[in-house]
């Protein structure tokens, strides 16, 4: 069943001159249980498109669009009710431990926070409960943590903190954004290990947004790819890194050193991306794409199943990539 | 590092120590970053530095770069020590060794045009006086690094991350170094990005034979550009030798928890065991070296490991 589903979501941001169209009309479903990997590079709108939906982008930016959640609209919800799902129904683990933790407030100080909010523990159960989840994140020793001041812990423990606080009323949908950029490999590799955890223990859905493709190609079943406000591609993390059909990804996926190929040059992406204050009409990746028909520049190809492949990979692209490359013989990539 | 040739740049026993929390009731306690470290940076090759963060990389950087003095050990120039460089010799330091740092929205000045920042190299050499030369070799320098000549009127703030990335890489490049010290370059730009600089780093040092200090956290990024490496943890070498041999044969116990932790983009890879993930214990001050293979050397683990996060 489907827990959240995404519908033509557009995301502005008027500005005295023009606008930011940071993200134009997107839709996915989200099922429950489901490990989703959003890929974009930076000014995709991939966490963007995340902060609107949790209504966190009201006073800014202009949102349109309809996102269901657990039969909920969630974009006609009042701030009220919205406030009642965010941190219960959806926990979200920010990029940046640090600068979202309060520097002058004790970690229980602030887990308590979401208990107080969304659950009617006494002050016993609450600190009760903070241990517990403290010991989920496996953090050794919960009382000693919860005493201390964000300075006083690492970047890992931080960021498990932020994941307790994000998991303390058992929410269903989980949303990490880049929750492990920030941190070190090794730390990174246990963060990852610890939230695929919780995602089994607690049964949650979770919706991660990263740029690093070795990252989502490590945790997600479905990855679907952002560029420039749009989605271009979606499906089973296999299909996607095996047999991409959208010029973009096959790019991506390309330009990434691989430890198992090492080449004189890597491939590269000619270009960058288009500023944000332009509307893109038609493939916003089309002035890049050496595959790009007619066709990419002046209409926006729509997310459809790819023909032959797998159940739910699904492509906006005009061209047929795999043909389009055997036709062109040679790698217009290659530096 | 087979190499016959003398080094350009040498670190020997180097140590630094920050102090901090010092107050009138209280001496400075001291941390020790970098401990006993030595390495050598060969003609046209490129030496990489990997480790997680307080390895003690960026010092080492600083410190190569003479814009901090060691606490102990001495940087050589061409086998000069750099606290005792003549002032001609000194000139020539600052010539052939040049430096490209992680963020381009911080190391670019925002009130100077491209122009001017690339001119600056320069003015303080007191190089190339008559304005049209010098004009030509700022629109030279904007070629090679593939911009356009018509960007350079643009402040930094104009320019995306990757454009201005190269812009810091001209600036580096306008004495014709000898040495490029590179921390992080790549780390703050996007991944279709990413692929450019790397691919330009590469180009450059075919052609010039300018030698690249490459810092990164990026295993691959490292494997892909360097010739030879060296693993940091806590302030020390723990393994350092020929890239391909590091790579195909990890031996120090950190080394190995680095490449196990660093996920590749294949969605069969398995995931990492916990325990090959513990981190080796801090190297004790009195472990000695050995060589394992040809040119590949490994500081010798002590006992036990330790769990950092």
């Amino acid at each position: 069943m489907s827990l959240l589903q995404v519908h033509q979501l557009v995301v502005h941001f008027p500005l005295r001159s023009g606008r930011v169209y940071a993200v134009n009309g997107i839709s996915y479903t989200l099922r429950e249980r489901e490990v989703l990997a959003t890929i974009g590079e930076s000014g995709s709108g991939k966490s963007v498109h995340v902060l609107a939906m949790l209504g966190l982008l009201r006073s800014q930016a202009e949102v349109e669009g309809n996102i269901i959640f657990d039969g909920k609209p969630l974009l006609s919800m009042s701030d009220r009710e919205l406030a009642e799902v965010r941190g219960r129904d959806i926990g979200y683990v920010p990029q940046d431990p640090m600068s979202s933790l309060n520097p002058v407030l004790t970690i229980r100080h602030q887990m308590e926070d979401v208990l107080k909010r969304h659950t009617s523990l006494n002050t016993d159960g609450r600190k009760e409960r903070c241990e517990e989840l403290l010991a989920l994140v496996g953090i050794k020793d919960p009382r000693r943590v919860l005493t201390q001041y964000p300075h006083q812990l690492s970047g890992g423990m931080r960021q498990r903190v932020m994941i307790a606080t994000a998991v303390a009323c058992k929410p269903k949908l989980l949303i990490a954004d880049e929750p492990t950029t920030a941190l070190d490999v090794t730390v990174q590799s246990r963060i990852i290990d610890l939230i695929l955890r919780l995602q089994e223990q607690l049964g949650l859905a979770v919706l991660w947004i990263t740029h690093d493709l070795a990252v989502a190609a490590s945790l997600a079943e479905t990855v679907q790819v952002m560029y420039a406000g749009r989605l271009l591609e979606r499906g089973p993390v296999r299909s996607i890194f095996r047999d991409p059909r959208n010029a973009y990804t096959y790019g991506l996926l390309r330009s990434t050193p691989n430890p198992t190929s090492i080449a004189n040059r890597l491939p590269q992406m000619k270009g960058q991306l288009p500023p944000s204050t332009l509307f893109p009409i038609g493939d916003p990746f089309a002035p890049r794409n050496p595959f790009a028909t007619e066709r990419c520049f002046a209409e926006m190809p729509p997310l459809v199943q790819v023909d032959g492949g797998a159940r739910g990979h699904e492509v906006a692209a005009w061209y047929d990539l795999p043909k389009a490359i055997a036709l062109r013989g040679d790698d217009p990539w290659q530096p | 590092m087979a190499t016959i040739a003398t080094p350009l740049l040498e670190a020997v026993s180097l140590s630094h120590s920050y102090a901090s929390g010092s107050a009138w009731w209280k001496r400075a306690e001291s941390h020790r970053v970098l401990r006993n470290v030595s390495l050598s940076i060969y003609p046209a090759r490129t030496l990489g530095i990997v480790g997680e963060s307080g390895s003690g990389k960026t010092t080492l950087c600083r410190l190569l770069l003479k814009l901090e003095q060691p606490t102990s050990g001495n940087v050589l120039f061409r086998g000069h020590g750099l606290q005792q460089l003549s002032s001609p010799q000194q000139r020539g330091f600052h010539c052939d060794v040049q430096a490209v740092f992680q963020d381009p929205f911080s190391s670019l000045n925002p009130r100077m045009t491209a122009a001017a920042i690339l001119e600056e190299p320069f003015r303080a050499e007191g190089l190339y006086r008559n304005r049209t030369e010098r004009r030509s070799q700022v629109e030279s320098l904007m070629r090679l690094v593939g911009l356009d000549t018509s960007l350079l009127g643009r402040y930094p703030a104009q320019f995306s991350g990757g454009q201005r990335q190269r812009i810091a890489i001209a600036r580096a490049l306008a004495l014709q170094p000898q040495l490029i010290i590179a921390d992080e370059p790549v780390t703050a730009l996007d991944v279709s990005v990413q692929a450019q600089i790397m691919n330009l780093l590469r180009e450059l040092q075919e052609q010039r034979g300018v030698s690249y200090v490459f810092v990164s956290h990026n295993l691959n990024m490292v494997r892909f550009l360097c010739h030879d490496i060296v693993v940091m943890q806590a302030g020390r070498i723990v393994e350092r030798g020929p890239t391909s041999s590091v790579f195909e044969r990890p031996q120090h116990p950190y080394t190995r928890a680095l490449f196990a932790a660093t996920p590749t983009p294949d969605p069969d890879a398995v995931r990492p065991a916990p325990e090959a993930l513990q981190v080796a214990s801090i190297p004790s001050d009195d472990a000695q070296e050995i060589e394992v293979f040809e040119d590949h050397w490994i500081l010798m683990p002590n006992a036990g490991t330790r769990n950092v996060v």
